[in-house]
């Protein structure tokens, strides 16, 4: 690492990460449910 | 199988119209705004001019015309609504245990009203830099 | 819409969704996705525009400076995917809404709505990531 971050920097990279983290975790949930999202309802 | 006057349906009469009917219209119709609105701030911000060069002095120059300010803060606004409306219909459909429903749609609406709340302070506190 | 004994056959999908939705589903899936990404987003641009209010510029600029480096130049190209696509898919949305007869094209427009997506995307990413290269 040639610069050191500031301490915003370091805060905003961390939201950043945090956030994106939060989105891959969202988008793999979302997918999936197409496979199995009836079972909140599913006739048995 | 006759069914009493009671049980059958009463054709002619419209259905209460209620939240969601508004909320269906407000996402479209905001959603068509905010076509027009993103994606011209996202060219200018990123595309017509290169994101090492949109500094504070860019955003002052910016913000020294009130009708930037204006459309900024109309972004802002019909895009937290737009969106938070969203992730409302996500949690109905995710969260299903209604305690946490209702704990998840609290921690929604308030982080929304406070991003709100917050971004139309920063759009109208804003002093623009003299010298540029 | 579909032939009942498709979730027992073998398809694309291997064990079959639920839903049987095809392309449709996935256009469903996608928009919530990239709804979802262009919020999150938001509520972290918010506050990092605010910072232009804090000690004359210097802290927006501090942060500012983190941009040009790829890896945020790379979240800015996922952040245009997400909102082509968005704002595409929810014309086309928009449009079989107000127009019901269109729902018979709507497979032809999700591909409309997926290839322009990702052409804006890498016309856009191209510009976005060229000055990291070019200084």
């Amino acid at each position: 690492m040639p610069v050191a971050l500031s301490t915003a920097q370091t805060l905003f990279s961390i939201a950043l990460g945090v956030i994106a983290l939060m989105i891959t975790g969202f988008a793999l949930y979302v997918a999936s449910s197409v496979l199995w999202a009836d079972r909140w309802f599913r006739k048995r | 199988m006759a069914l009493t006057v009671r049980e059958q349906p009463r054709v002619g009469r419209r259905p209460r119209q209620n939240f969601e009917t508004w909320a269906w219209f407000f996402m479209r119709i905001s959603g068509l705004v905010l076509v027009f609105l993103a994606l011209a701030h996202f060219s200018i911000t990123h595309l017509v001019h290169d994101v090492t060069n949109t500094n504070s002095s860019f955003v002052s120059d910016r913000w020294n015309n009130p009708l930037w300010r204006i459309y900024d803060w109309t972004l802002l606004s019909l895009g937290l609504l737009h969106g938070v409306n969203g992730l409302r219909m996500i949690t109905d459909d995710y969260v299903r245990a209604p305690g946490k429903r209702a704990a998840t749609k609290a921690v929604l609406y308030g982080v929304t009203f406070t991003m709100l709340v917050y971004g139309t302070f920063t759009i109208v506190s804003f002093t623009p830099y003299h010298g540029h | 819409m579909t032939a009942p004994t498709e979730s027992k056959a073998p398809g694309p999908y291997g064990r079959s969704t639920v839903y049987k939705g095809r392309s449709g589903q996935w256009a469903f899936v996608l928009h919530r996705i990239t709804g979802f990404l262009v919020f999150m987003f938001l509520l972290l641009h918010v506050v990092d525009v605010s910072l232009i209010n804090y000690r004359g510029g210097h802290l927006y600029n501090d942060v500012h400076a983190l941009y040009g480096n790829i890896l945020l130049r790379l979240f800015e190209v996922g952040l245009l995917f997400g909102l082509l696509y968005h704002s595409l898919n929810g014309l086309r949305i928009v449009m079989v809404d107000f127009f019901p007869g269109a729902v018979k094209n709507q497979r032809n427009l999700f591909s409309i709505v997926l290839g322009l997506s990702v052409l804006g995307t890498i016309i856009g990413g191209v510009i976005i990531v060229k000055p990291y290269f070019t200084g």
